[in-house]
């Protein structure tokens, strides 16, 4: 029988065990140091390899499906498999399979999510003669770089400007859209009464339309490097200056976010222009196809302060090949079978997302898709992006609850950046 | 003052050497209670006990998964005590619990005590009373989500509106969602606690009812001095459980507010969640975890206190 003390041993033994067990797989460095090899010869090509994507849910995985059943043709050796997960348990679906040892070969993940893991040493580096190659416009690869090399390739944009109510606009005998945040700013406010407030720029994610406001004031949020804060710093003052002032006067709303899977204020004739996503076309073509007509609603890029220009916020989704893959070539023939303008159209046709290049073949889906459309006139202006530092992962979910803070009036701007900085120099300090 | 029962100097029966029974009835008892007890402490031990081992151990390092574990000492734990939103998580816990916990013990034990006669449609009302409780959290999430809804078409501020309030933003205005939230936890924890008391209803000897019918008691006085105290096992029963459970709270948190706005929902569990999966930061989760753990012990016998619980509640 077993001693209390042989019991207490065993117990302890197996934790440590555990741990070590736990801890086996991940022992830093991946299959390759340096960049991944794009041009293995197709009979040089077998295997199975994964792919974990956020993406592609519903009937959209069809579209997926067959992307990935042309590149088995082509390759007849390679066998792929999909994991699918949400978008929210992207990150708990990655640690958990980095913990497990089991990390998918080809990963799909969010614009700004690069430089962490590619830090962590999750993400391959891409060849750079490959990726600009491709060529796609310098504002739509900012996101994808780490340490001056690139470790994506965004495949899926979400890209957000202003939309706008052509009527409301008439009504008030505006017209021209705004071409400074000031003039925004003016509109909004006289759009707003009468049960209607002059700009939604919350409903999105307020966060992210932050950010959008502090490159529109021509800041950043890190330096070039990654390891300073610099979203603290005037730019970032002015922008969430000018959305309390909004607050402020009432021509933004703090409370007017729409539930989830509910029309946005927008869509109800409750705001007269969004600061909205790409993304927002599905919602539009099921709840209000009447916005979707030609015509229907009036767009414009979030214009620049001080001078500056407009500027697009890039969101979406960027494409990886796993650093600890078994079978890096075939994961990377993969994504750039992915990468291809034929599967570029197909996928995002699937999606419901931009395109990162409009040098694509034409499909009624991206075509009639009047947002789509309009982003891709404006790829060159989607250089507001999160990210840009390897400690983002860190800061991003902290950042959102200093921001609404600020906004809900129990912070001042100055203790704000202060929060902001000390947040990110936290973070960064431990790199 | 009360008298010992022995003195120094009666006398004291000598000692006799312990006598181990190896056999016989009582040793047959204990091999087989051991055997009956052997499964379940196999499983507390690995699935309670190595975790909570494992996750200690991973408290004292930096850990991002990524890379191995390097021992950091209880650097982790001083941070905690310098994370403001940790703290902000605990308030808020106390917060839920303090407000919550009573209101619903309340009414659970009302409900319980109403649905206990011989009430025509009893049975509806029981059911309608738990099915808050068997609902997954999820979707009692997701219909309070629309009951809390920002625009018109929510039902509170529908409601609301009828009566000319509003509408009110209960979800993302700092100073409503921590209330909406607790609402949501009466609404949802009143039901197995309104089982707990039924059943303990069950257990009250109905003789001293009839006594005090004699002595003249009405129906306040029977239940403050009869049903009340009688009911203290499983009002200390359903206390810890509750606390325990309140302190686990997440899916509802997770869906209705992700623990905003300005961190004015955020709860434990939520917070260990965020540090471990959208900062990979695993050894101060497993730190946070710890702390969680102890609360939870001092809460269980703080409530064992106040309660009065005993070696058999």
């Amino acid at each position: 029988m077993l001693s209390r003390r042989s019991l207490l041993t065993a117990a302890g033994a197996s934790g440590i065990g555990l741990t070590a067990a736990a801890c086996g797989s991940s022992d830093g460095g991946g299959t390759a140091d340096g960049p991944v090899d794009m041009g293995a010869e197709v009979s040089a090509l077998s295997g199975e390899i994964s792919v974990l994507t956020p993406d592609f849910t519903g009937d959209a995985r069809a579209g997926l499906d067959d992307m990935i059943d042309q590149f088995m043709e082509n390759n007849p050796d390679v066998s792929v498999t999909v994991d699918q997960v949400a978008w929210d348990k992207l990150n708990e679906k990655l640690s958990t399979s980095i913990a497990g040892g089991v990390v998918a070969d080809v990963i799909m993940a969010g614009v700004g999510w690069t430089p962490p893991f590619a830090e962590k040493g999750i993400f391959a580096q891409l060849p750079t003669d490959y990726v600009e190659g491709i060529g796609l416009d310098e504002a739509i690869l900012t996101s994808s770089t780490f340490d001056g090399s690139y470790y994506s390739l965004p495949i899926a944009m979400d890209l957000r400007f202003v939309v706008y109510n052509k009527e409301m606009f008439e009504a008030k005998g505006i017209t021209e859209p705004p071409a400074t945040l000031e003039e925004l700013a003016q509109i909004a406010n006289d759009l707003t009464g009468d049960g209607v407030v002059g700009l939604d720029l919350l409903t999105t994610n307020i966060r992210q339309a932050w950010i959008h406001l502090l490159y529109a004031f021509g800041g950043t949020l890190f330096s070039e490097d990654g390891m300073t804060p610099t979203m603290h710093e005037e730019p970032g003052a002015k922008a969430t200056q000018w959305i309390l002032d909004l607050i402020d006067s009432g021509g933004v709303d703090y409370n007017m976010q729409a539930a989830e899977g509910q029309p946005t204020p927008f869509m109800r004739g409750e705001a007269a222009m969004q600061l909205l996503s790409t993304a927002a076309w599905n919602d539009w073509s099921t709840m209000m196809p009447e916005l979707t007509e030609d015509g229907a609603v009036g767009m414009f890029l979030l214009p620049g302060g001080d001078g500056n220009d407009p500027v697009m916020f890039q969101g979406g989704t960027t494409v990886s090949v796993g650093q600890r893959s078994q079978n890096q070539d075939a994961a990377a023939a993969l994504v750039q079978h992915f990468m291809d303008p034929a599967m570029l159209a197909q996928g995002n046709a699937a999606l419901g997302k931009v395109p990162p290049t409009a040098d694509i073949p034409e499909t009624p889906e991206i075509s009639e898709n009047l947002l789509t459309s309009f982003a891709l006139e404006h790829l060159d202006k989607a250089g507001a992006a999160e990210g840009g530092s390897a400690a983002w992962m860190e800061i991003r979910g902290n950042l959102q609850p200093i921001i609404e803070a600020c906004l809900t009036g129990q912070a001042d701007v100055e203790t704000t950046l202060s929060e902001m900085k000390t947040l990110s120099d936290d973070a960064i300090s431990r790199i | 003052m009360t008298a010992s029962t022995t003195s120094p100097s009666a006398p004291v029966a000598a000692p006799t050497a312990p006598h181990r029974r190896r056999s016989g009835p009582r040793a047959a008892e204990a091999r087989w209670g051991l055997i009956l007890a052997a499964p379940a402490a196999l499983h507390t031990l690995i699935w309670i006990g190595i975790p909570i081992v494992v996750a200690f151990l991973l408290s004292l390092t930096a850990y991002d998964v990524v890379t191995r574990p390097e021992f950091n000492g209880g650097a982790n734990y001083v941070r905690i005590f310098q994370d403001s939103i940790f703290w902000k998580a605990v308030l808020n816990n106390v917060i839920i619990a303090g407000v919550g916990i009573p209101i619903s013990m309340f009414l659970a034990l009302v409900f319980a005590v109403i649905l206990n006669r011989a009430l025509p449609g009893r049975g509806v009302f029981r059911v309608m009373v738990f099915l808050p409780h068997i609902t997954a959290t999820v979707a009692v999430a997701m219909i309070w989500l629309w009951i809390y809804s920002p625009s018109s078409s929510g039902l509170m501020n529908t409601v609301l509106g009828v009566i000319g309030i509003g509408p009110l933003p209960f979800l993302t205005s700092p100073t409503l969602a921590l209330p909406a939230v607790i609402l949501v936890t009466i609404w949802q924890g009143i039901g197995l606690k309104m089982l707990i008391y039924l059943a303990a209803l069950q257990g009250v000897n109905e003789e001293l009812y009839e006594a005090s019918d004699i002595d003249g008691a009405n129906f306040v006085q029977k239940f403050f001095h009869i049903t009340v105290p009688m009911l203290r096992p499983a009002t200390f029963f359903i206390l810890v459980t509750a606390l325990i459970a309140n302190f686990q709270t997440f899916d509802l948190i997770y869906i209705l507010t992700e623990g905003g706005p300005a961190n004015a929902t955020n709860v434990v569990t939520y917070r260990i969640y965020q540090t471990a999966f959208q900062e990979f930061r695993f050894g101060l989760a497993s730190a946070q975890s710890i702390i969680l753990l102890l609360m939870l012990i001092v809460l269980t016998f703080f409530s064992r206190r106040i309660v009065g619980g005993t070696d058999g509640d």
